[in-house]
């Protein structure tokens, strides 16, 4: 712990010395440290094992599927998980496998890109109320406090409904819901460390607020927003699932997992492939993600550090 | 103590006039004209604007939202359904009693379960039960919960015909959506009680109270348990907003007909005024739910209440802590 605070600091003054030269030993011990303490905890392994596994799969789903993604078979409908159809086929006798393959496309990516957006605005938020302080603070922390009273999953059926369905939409309306927390974690790390000796001295160097917010305070502030960052993903995967199911996200025939699931919804009574392996995909990226938020807390806390 | 919950009251009002205004702007900007939404696509041009004039959807934005707010404020009227022409307290109301059971039975079957495995898995750590527990709080938390509900039907309704898959009159329906909801929130509760368990028994009073010969089952609820409470209490309150999102879903999958499938159906024919009410009644639900979970705070931890009590005399306080340090 000590070791990597004096590397912060070090890196923090060297900026201003020497320039670049000192920031990638910063950068290289902040990782390294976490790694280090993320490989004891066998948990979050298991879990960075399965997000790079499921990533994988998805990522090269041309080469792995052995069936296209719309590819029908009239005849073969229905079909229990057997080895030409390793999850079975569904209404259309489409291959259940090779679309939960591509439709882990779309949930990854609004799962991905809902998590950046709601992290961009709620680090703007959480820096300007945290830095800024005072009216800035309240106006901003009074419009959190007002999101915040909505459960995340209705704010985000509202906007979706407000809004129509969507890719982009349900990444707004998703990424919308999930700004608080980041603007509130933010806010808590800056009010933290904005009165650190480092702060201090950029700013007796002539350095503006932009510089010393981006450059010297926010990567003070990384642990907490990784951390984060890791969940929202989870959270946003399984939200965007369930506009979806609802019929209000992505819509069929795109293999959305959660759009997947709508659609299979009818013939639950008869087929149970139809809904179970869609289903197993959401519970296993969210279960990575879970496992490895988890290990990453443990990993960057101070407190636990040795 | 009264001051404070008096405090938390009044800050409650303005978040709900944000809430009110956010979900109004909302729906105010979603193209579509609500008239003709009402009188169907045949209505001609007069009838649709004599509508608008009646509704004062012709007025400027802030008026309509004054008005909007005005008829909440003095008759409760959050204003007419689209779809039914009847008023959206009233179907809103109609619908309350079950989506509140709904969300107590959740709650209540998660608080239960997550507390009483938390314990167990705590007092007995890295045992097989502990190991369990500990897997299923993990896949619990991960499982899409409307997913689980239709595996719960799947298995329990159509393979061994034990539970009804839709309705909510009986008993014997509530079983189904009330494990649907309550699952994730049981997994994450069990997490925390065994976290905090696991910190506090390791304190020296529970070494204390253990040397003075009491019963193991005297320390654990007595000594430990309410000292581990504080953050249980804050995770049961963030499920139940949690609840009411999922709520939603499994009134959607067991044609259960609460104000989440109601709000469901609304969106999906563009009934707004019925979503805006929906929106408005669940917040100030979760709003309660959080003022409810700050008092409770105090009652679980005297530390807590003793705070409150000395902020009627902070000067008092703060020298009595000095001279205490100085002797």
């Amino acid at each position: 712990m000590k070791r990597n605070m004096a590397q912060i600091d070090i890196a923090g003054l060297a900026d201003f010395d020497d320039g670049e030269s000192q920031v990638p030993v910063r950068k290289i011990g902040l990782a390294r440290e976490t790694w280090k303490n993320l490989k004891k905890n066998r948990l979050a392994l298991v879990g960075l094992g399965l997000i790079i596994l499921i990533t994988f799969a998805v990522v090269f789903a041309d080469f792995i599927a052995p069936y296209g993604i719309d590819d029908q078979d009239l005849l073969a409908r229905f079909q229990s998980p057997s080895k030409e159809h390793l999850f079975g086929t569904d209404n259309f006798g489409r291959d259940i496998f090779s679309r939960v393959l591509y439709g882990g496309r779309v949930s990854l990516a609004i799962g991905l890109f809902s998590a950046v957006f709601s992290m961009f605005v709620g680090i703007l938020l959480g820096s300007i109320a945290g830095f800024y302080a005072g009216r800035f603070d309240s106006v901003i922390m009074r419009f959190i406090d007002v999101m915040m009273a909505i459960p995340s999953m209705l704010l985000a059926i509202s906007i979706v409904a407000a809004l129509g369905p969507g890719i982009t939409n349900v990444v707004i309306a998703v990424g919308i819901g999930m700004i608080p927390g980041y603007a509130r974690i933010v806010r808590a790390s800056i009010f933290s460390v904005k009165e650190q000796e480092y702060v201090e001295a950029a700013r007796s160097i002539g350095a503006n607020d932009l510089r010393i917010i981006a450059r010297h305070i926010l990567p003070n502030c990384l642990a907490p927003i990784i951390v984060n960052m890791t969940m929202s993903v989870a959270r946003s995967i399984l939200e965007a699932a369930s506009l979806s199911f609802i019929g209000l996200g992505v819509q069929p025939p795109s293999p959305e997992w959660g759009a997947m699931l709508s659609a299979a919804r009818p013939y639950i009574r008869d087929y149970w492939h139809v809904i179970t392996f869609p289903g197993l995909a959401i519970m296993a990226i969210i279960f990575g993600l879970n496992l490895l938020g988890d290990g990453l807390r443990d990993a960057l806390d101070p407190r636990l550090k040795r | 103590m009264l001051r404070y919950i008096m405090k938390r009251i009044l800050m409650m009002i303005p978040v709900l006039f944000g809430v009110s205004f956010i979900v109004f702007c909302m729906i105010y900007f979603t193209p579509g004209d609500p008239a003709e939404y009402m009188l169907g696509m045949d209505a001609n041009e007069q009838s649709v604007a004599t509508l608008r004039t009646e509704l004062g959807l012709d007025k400027p934005f802030f008026v309509q939202y004054f008005n909007y707010i005005k008829n909440i404020i003095l008759h409760g009227d959050f204003g007419i359904s689209y779809t039914t022409r009847r008023s959206v307290t009233q179907e809103i109301v109609e619908r309350l009693p079950t989506t509140l059971t709904l969300a107590v039975l959740s709650i209540g079957l998660a608080t239960m379960i997550g507390i009483i495995t938390g314990i167990i898995a705590a007092t007995r750590q890295y045992s097989i039960f502990d190991n369990i527990a500990t897997i299923f709080a993990l896949t619990g938390v991960s499982m899409p919960n409307f997913w689980t509900g239709l595996m719960l039907i799947i298995v329990f309704s159509v393979y061994l015909g034990i539970f009804p898959s839709s309705g909510f009159s009986r008993p014997i329906q509530w079983v189904l959506p009330s494990i649907t909801v309550g699952l994730a929130s049981t997994a994450n509760i069990m997490r925390q009680t065994r976290s905090s368990m696991l910190e506090v028994i390791r304190q020296d009073y529970i070494n204390t109270a253990r040397a003075k010969g009491q019963k193991e089952s005297t320390v654990i609820f007595r000594h430990a348990l309410r000292n581990a409470l504080i953050p249980v209490v804050t995770v049961i309150g963030i499920s139940f907003g949690g609840m009411l999102g999922g709520a939603i879903l499994a009134e959607s999958i067991f044609s259960i007909p609460g104000i989440g499938k109601l709000m469901i159906d609304s969106i999906n024919v563009k009934n707004y005024p019925m979503v805006q009410g929906g929106v408005l009644f669940i917040a100030l639900g979760f709003s309660i739910v959080n003022l409810l979970v700050d008092i409770l705070y105090a009652f679980i931890d005297p530390r807590i209440k003793s705070q409150y009590r000395r902020t009627h005399r902070p000067a008092v306080a703060s020298q009595s802590a000095n001279g205490t340090r100085r002797a």
